[in-house]
């Protein structure tokens, strides 16, 4: 309303001279009756709290690798070793042989088998990957093809690979295998 | 007394005006680069500055050796007071026009003041070192030279003044609702998508229906994983099944993360947590709010991953370790750039990647 | 319709004006016309025909460069003053922050409780890499490092905090008979780097790597070859990497556009015999790219190479030509 609002005000105080600045002789005749102070918009103290923040700690962090590095945290424990992290997981490097789930061939008869039969099913390992493992395939068939005939072990992939050769050997192990369970 | 500035300034400038001077007297009015006061340039006023850091100023071992501050100060006769080297910012901010000024937040003695940084975190390091200069190379468009962007027609839509109400109205929204998306300026030198800030939020539904003891362990929970105070929130929707009453019952939780904490806390996340969780795929590629924000969540088990909480996992109630949602703003204009930008820094995602 | 998109195509530069032909690349030119088909054909009568022979035959052979880059693998090494304001930061902390609450990490009684307790009253305070210093004691306005005290370098903080970490586990565990080791980081400086070997990868970790190939001449350049017909930057690029630093590298190449140029003019045009063509030099583009894993090998390579080094930004200069460092000097990273 008026240009002078921050200003506070008493008619009775007023002095004629400041008179002049003031908007309009109306309000003063108006302030005139009243003994109050007028106080249209003021400016009260406000508190200048703290900002509140948790006590923290430096704490060094040793990812799987070996590598380590600070930061700040709020856990007291200075040392924080980690098992899993993106250096020994399957998302973070996709591409990395040792982290995806490829069955163990020791023995090699997985090999033995894809010498055997063919390998369209795993048609759809990448190329590079695929390259060792035939050479691998064709060091192993011969040997595994010798002592197929000879070992006698509860294994599944080996009676896959032996199904078609020998079938009454075959027959024998598998009701043996019942029995004995 | 705005009549009488006037007369004080001219006071103090005549003595100044009739005081003998090198310069040329004939330009007074006129003020150029050229005849630049030589005092006044820059250089000239760097020959004041040392040229030696003090950090490299060599002081000589007997002197490092033999000082002691606090012999020193004991061994003064009369102490001083404690007036004298410690000053204290008022309690209240009393308005502009108050004598007595607090002062300013970045100054230590103040009450506001937030020391910091603490370290240049690992995160920030490789954003600046590697994935900006990449996000800028892979962002480049090419404009040939010659070449003048087609002109776009304007995004407000005007009123076809078949009414005479028509006139000095507002312009109409877009087609298809009143949202203007933010638009999407090509990526330069100066504007790379960089991390604003990050938001972890946390829905507490068991705060109104049964104690506030959730909300505690909530807030926390979410303090200790993120070295920030949190907010509470009251709920502004009803949920009937929960019996949260809009306005009356407090029900989240919320802390934001900025400059040295946000880095600590996405280094943390991306190298620690993440890779704990049992079958994790991702955040999800069609997660954002179309202006650069990814939001993904964390439930319950997963926030218990975090070596804040795995520390003194026994002090939390049994099961009220809450979930949360994780909100990464970025500075980007548009999912697909902050998509860039956090793949960059090392969060996977999964599924349709939806731009 | 696609035989009749590339008519146009082909009859656009000739419907062009003629002052686009000069400094514009191919595809750019058609951007343009596609742009200003219109104009175009309102000028096709005024427009006079340009020198289709300036495109066929370029006066400079383009190359496609690469510049092979291992980022940095470890945090910088921090200024004096980055230490002295951190060390000084986190002491005032000290003062501001809330006070750490022990009995929310460690239960009454326990011997983790009780060795914190000793910790305590040893340091004066809950933070391990500030040194001994007391924020609610009378005399906590000293809060200042000496001349010539440790307590502000990192590696005296990590050596602290793996210290007690290493003191806990000893004082906690069962049997006293086993020491507990906590292993430390690896040192920030490797045997590359003390032997000076400029081909390993193991080298500066702190600084991004550029490969540099030294040619059967002498000098030294990023690894380059020109582009052949209908092959793009890209492929080029791809091609030249693979050509010269051979395929046993793990590499992502940033984008299709290149991130800098250099161009070097001869003294004389040199004339094709062949073709009778003339080119006044070369013209190299080059693209970004990163190294994940491998090593370069020149064994196989199809260019007449020497030798390679893995240099940073600093030690550059001091391989290749003044006039060839301006060119490449910006698209360098700083670290």
């Amino acid at each position: 309303m008026s240009m002078h609002t921050t200003l506070r005000r008493t008619a009775a105080t007023l002095p004629s001279s400041t008179s002049t600045i003031l908007p309009s002789s109306q309000i003063i005749t108006s302030q005139s009756k009243s003994t109050t102070f007028v106080c249209s918009q003021c400016r009260h103290a406000t508190l200048l709290r703290r900002p509140k923040r948790p006590y923290t700690f430096t704490q060094l962090i040793t990812l799987s690798d070996g590598s380590a590095f600070t930061h700040r945290t709020s856990s007291p424990a200075p040392v924080y070793r980690s098992t899993r992290d993106t250096r020994n997981s399957l998302l973070w490097n996709p591409s990395s042989s040792k982290l995806m789930n490829v069955e163990d061939d020791e023995a090699g008869r997985l090999a033995a088998f894809r010498a055997r039969f063919g390998r369209s099913f795993d048609a759809s390992v990448p190329a590079a990957e695929a390259d060792p493992d035939a050479k691998k395939a064709a060091v192993e068939a011969a040997k595994a093809q010798e002592l197929a005939d000879q070992e006698e072990e509860d294994n599944l992939l080996d009676l896959i690979s032996s199904f078609g050769q020998q079938e009454a050997p075959l027959t024998e192990k598998e009701k043996g295998k019942g029995k004995k369970h | 007394m705005a009549a009488r500035e006037p007369s004080r300034y001219l006071a103090r400038a005549l003595p100044r005006a009739f005081a003998p001077s090198a310069r040329p007297q004939a330009f007074l009015g006129r003020r150029n680069v050229s005849d630049e006061a030589p005092a006044r340039r820059l250089s000239d006023q760097l020959e004041d500055l040392e040229t030696s850091s003090s950090l490299s100023a060599p002081v000589s071992d007997a002197d490092a050796k033999s000082f002691d501050p606090i012999a020193r100060s004991k061994a003064r006769k009369t102490q001083l007071p404690r007036s004298r080297y410690q000053f204290r910012s008022p309690k209240y901010d009393r308005g502009p026009l108050h004598p007595h000024q607090p002062p300013v937040p970045s100054d230590p003695s103040s009450r506001l003041f937030v020391p910091g940084p603490f370290a240049l975190p690992r995160a920030e390091q490789t954003y600046n070192s590697t994935v900006a200069s990449d996000i800028l190379t892979l962002c480049y468009v090419h404009t040939p030279p010659g070449f003048k962007a087609p002109v776009k027609a304007s995004r407000l839509r005007e009123w076809d003044d078949s009414s005479p109400y028509h006139k000095n109205r507002p312009l109409r929204g877009p087609r298809g609702g009143d949202v203007l998306r933010l638009l999407r300026k090509p990526i330069k030198f100066n504007n790379i998508p960089k991390i604003e800030r990050i938001t972890i939020h946390s829905y507490v539904k068991n705060a109104a229906s049964d104690h506030s003891g959730w909300l505690h362990v909530a807030g926390i929970a979410v303090q200790a994983i993120s070295n920030v105070r949190v907010e509470t929130f009251k709920s502004k929707s009803s949920v009937a099944t929960w019996s949260i009453v809009p306005g009356r019952d407090t029900v989240a939780v919320k802390a934001e993360l900025q400059g040295e904490n946000m880095y600590h806390f996405l280094g943390k996340l991306i190298d620690v947590v993440l890779p704990r969780i049992k079958d994790w795929p991702g955040v999800k590629g069609s997660s954002g709010d179309s202006s650069g924000n990814i939001t993904f969540g964390l439930e319950p088990e997963q926030v218990a991953l975090f070596p804040e909480i795995e520390v003194n996992y026994d002090m939390y109630p049994p099961k009220m370790i809450p979930g949360c949602h994780i909100t990464l703003h970025t500075t980007a204009k548009a999912d697909k750039d902050a998509r860039l930008l956090l793949s960059a820094m090392g969060i996977p995602f999964y599924g349709k990647i939806i731009h | 319709m696609a035989t009749g998109t590339i008519g146009v195509r082909r009859v656009a530069p000739l419907l062009r004006p003629s002052r686009l032909d000069s400094g514009v690349c191919r595809s750019c030119q058609e951007t343009l016309g596609r742009r200003n088909y219109a104009s175009a054909a309102a000028t096709e009568s005024t427009s006079t025909s340009p020198a289709p022979s300036s495109s066929i035959n370029p006066a400079y052979t383009i190359n496609a460069g690469v510049v092979l880059s291992r980022p940095p693998q470890i945090t910088r090494d921090l200024e004096p003053f980055e230490k002295a304001f951190f060390f000084y930061q986190k002491r005032l902390n000290e003062r501001l922050a809330l006070p750490f609450t022990k009995y929310f990490y460690f239960k009454r009684g326990t011997p983790l409780d009780e060795d914190w307790k000793k910790k305590i009253q040893a340091r004066q305070t809950a933070a391990r890499d500030i040194g001994k210093y007391n924020a609610y004691a009378d005399d906590a306005w000293n809060d200042e490092l000496l001349l010539g005290s440790q307590e502000s370098e990192p590696e005296h903080q990590v050596e602290q905090l793996v210290l007690d970490a290493e003191s806990t586990a000893n004082a906690t565990s069962q049997d006293t008979s086993k020491k507990e080791e906590i292993p430390r980081p690896h040192s920030r400086v490797t045997e590359a780097d003390k032997k000076g070997d400029q081909k390993s990868l193991n080298r500066l970790l702190p600084r991004t790597l550029y490969l540099l190939v030294q040619s059967k001449e002498g000098y030294w350049k990023f690894p380059s070859s020109p582009v052949q017909a209908q092959e793009t930057l890209r492929e080029a690029a791809e091609r030249t990497l693979s050509q010269t630093a051979g395929v046993n590298m793990n590499t992502w190449m940033v984008g299709f556009h290149p991130a800098g140029h250099h161009v070097h003019n001869n003294f004389k045009a040199r004339v094709d015999k062949a073709t009778g063509a003339e080119t006044h030099g070369e013209k190299t583009f080059f693209i970004k790219s990163r190294i994940m894993a491998g090593q370069a090998d020149l064994s196989a390579s199809a260019e007449n190479l020497k030798d390679f080094k893995w240099l940073s930004k600093e030690e550059i200069p001091q391989y290749v030509s003044q006039e060839y460092y301006s060119n490449i000097k910006n698209m360098l990273a700083d670290r």
